[in-house]
């Protein structure tokens, strides 16, 4: 299978900036700070009282899962934000875009690129979520569930960023207007989730819709992304 | 073949191209000259795709410039006024990006950087930084880098503005190398010396129209045909006057010099005629012929004259 070239290209020049591995300290430091710290207060608390309360543990994947997931709505955007509107500062979007290039390419080939750095976050964050298993209490579906969302909310996230950097053509207004989109997008979903009873949503149904939603809307911005940066004939109105 | 017919562009209230026509042959290598903010660059950017008309057709070969795209990508190779680096990337990746983007894999693809690299000269700098070359370096690199995937026509947008005299010989001496292995190059500059010293053909544009097109040496014996005869003249000049007044296509005499200048309006047949006339009436004839024009002055008489226009339209219409 042949890779796309400004995936290939973006690898390079992301493994060559200081960003990628102070990223994968900071999100990784910070989730074994909140797990350490969880743990340390378990085992004090279970000295004091001689109780080992299991729900304590559980409670730690689920404010480190919760974590990881706002730091991925966190950073997504920012990775994005700059896909194209850094390709038009640099004034290389044109010069692609007279190669053999489709508009598709540049738009596959960005998402790529932010969703591999991403993949790595989760990838490397997987041992400290793995502390759970030292006592159970989640089964492998929870986690396997988890880690889907953790994609679908990658998908999303970096295509409203590809989305913004296509229509807007500077990179700290593309990442400003992402956000918004976010932040209103999830807000949205965590009300639904919130009122799901008195709406009368089941749970597997709100999952399924709400994942197809995700990934229908995250189809829908790339390809108007896609069309947004491809040469097109201006409709004259008559 | 590249051909422009009725070209128009606005950009919200500006039009920059206003009806442009215009014909660019096989293996022709294609002065366009024309002031700041005539129309070259959205002229160009239509040819390579990267912009449609509002009306009118631009056609690279036999396929309108936008449509079939990657055929006709295939065809152009562009050189901006700008170089488009990725600074974090060295040369040689660079090259290789640009050999992927044209879905160019084989093994000869790296024999072939090599080669581009000697070309312009940044074969043992390959392994530096982009954002390490200079100016002249870096657009050697997108000449280079245009060249990838052996384009049949090469589009240059004023590949030698900012450079400095010595990058700029090497570039032309790269270019006019280039013309000889048969490919079609446009070059727009306003360096009129290096378009009348490297090019066989040019169109000059104003205001989004082109107002002239031709072969270098038809365009500029039409400069040599408006400019003054001079004469140079050993000895008494009284007799010159009088053959000069005698005849009917000298339209003005002055004099400069010991040398006269006349205004003539015959052909190349009726200035022989008039020389022979000079020395069968005595006198003693030093020099004859026709100053020489250039492209510079060509361009400011045509340019200047729509400017003069263009003024004179406004105060006539601000006297409503």
């Amino acid at each position: 299978m042949k890779l796309s070239p400004i995936f290939k290209k973006d690898e390079i020049t992301s493994v060559r900036r200081f960003i990628l591995p102070t990223l994968i300290t900071i999100v990784n430091g910070s989730l074994a700070m909140l797990v350490l710290m969880n743990l340390f207060y378990v085992t004090k608390s279970a000295r004091a009282t001689g109780e080992i309360s299991y729900v304590n543990f559980l409670r730690i994947y689920y404010i480190a899962a919760f974590t990881e997931l706002l730091l991925i709505l966190l950073i997504a955007p920012a990775l994005t934000a700059s896909s194209i509107s850094g390709e038009r500062e640099r004034k290389t979007l044109g010069l692609l875009l007279t190669t053999q290039l489709d508009p598709w390419d540049i738009v596959i080939g960005k998402m790529l690129g932010a969703l591999s750095t991403l993949l790595l976050l989760v990838a490397t964050s997987v041992p400290i979520l793995a502390t759970v298993y030292i006592y159970g209490g989640i089964t492998l579906l929870q986690v396997a569930g988890y880690f889907s969302m953790l994609m679908i909310s990658s998908v999303f996230c970096t295509s409203i960023g590809i989305m913004a950097s296509s229509f807007i053509s500077t990179t700290a207004a593309a990442t400003a207007v992402a956000y918004v989109i976010i932040f209103l997008s999830y807000f949205g979903m965590m009300s639904v989730v919130y009122f799901r009873e008195s709406l009368g949503i089941s749970d597997a149904r709100l999952v399924i819709v709400s994942t197809l939603l995700f990934l229908a809307v995250s189809v829908f911005m790339l390809y108007i992304s896609k069309r947004h940066i491809t040469p097109h004939r201006r409709r004259i109105r008559q | 073949m590249i051909t422009l017919e009725n070209v128009k562009k606005t950009y919200g209230h500006i039009t920059a191209l206003d009806g442009l026509t215009m014909h660019i042959e096989d293996g022709a290598m294609y002065g366009f000259v024309g002031p700041n903010g005539a129309g070259k660059t959205t002229a160009i950017q239509m040819m390579c795709g990267l912009e449609f008309p509002d009306e009118g057709v631009v056609m690279v070969d036999d396929m309108e410039a936008g449509s079939n795209v990657r055929r006709l990508r295939k065809r152009i190779g562009y050189v901006p006024d700008f170089t488009g680096s990725y600074p974090n990337l060295r040369i040689i990746e660079y090259m290789e990006f640009f050999a992927d983007c044209y879905d160019m894999k084989d093994a000869k693809i790296k024999r072939r950087i090599q080669r581009l690299l000697n070309m312009v000269d940044l074969a043992d700098k390959q392994n530096q930084f982009m954002d390490s070359l200079s100016r002249g370096g870096q657009q050697k690199l997108s000449l280079a880098r245009a060249l990838i995937h052996d384009p049949k026509i090469l589009i240059l947008d004023e590949p030698t503005s900012g450079l400095d005299p010595n990058t700029r010989f090497e570039f032309r001496q790269i270019i006019a190398n280039l013309a000889d292995s048969g490919k079609t190059i446009i070059i727009s500059s306003h360096i009129l010396n290096e378009i009348s010293e490297l090019c066989t053909d040019i169109g000059i544009i104003d205001q989004g129209q082109l107002v002239m097109e031709g072969k270098i040496e038809d365009v500029l014996d039409q400069v040599n045909a408006s400019n003054p005869i001079i004469i140079s003249i050993a000895g008494n000049l009284s007799s010159a006057l009088q053959t000069l007044r005698g005849d009917m296509l000298v339209r003005s005499v002055s004099i400069r010099n010991n040398d006269l200048l006349i205004t003539y309006a015959g052909t190349a047949g009726d200035e022989s005629e008039l020389l022979k006339k000079l020395i069968e009436s005595g006198v003693a004839v030093r020099g004859f012929h026709r100053e020489k024009g250039n492209l510079e002055s060509l361009f400011l008489q045509l340019t200047g004259e729509r400017e003069e226009r263009r003024v004179t339209f406004y105060e006539a219409e601000s006297d409503f």
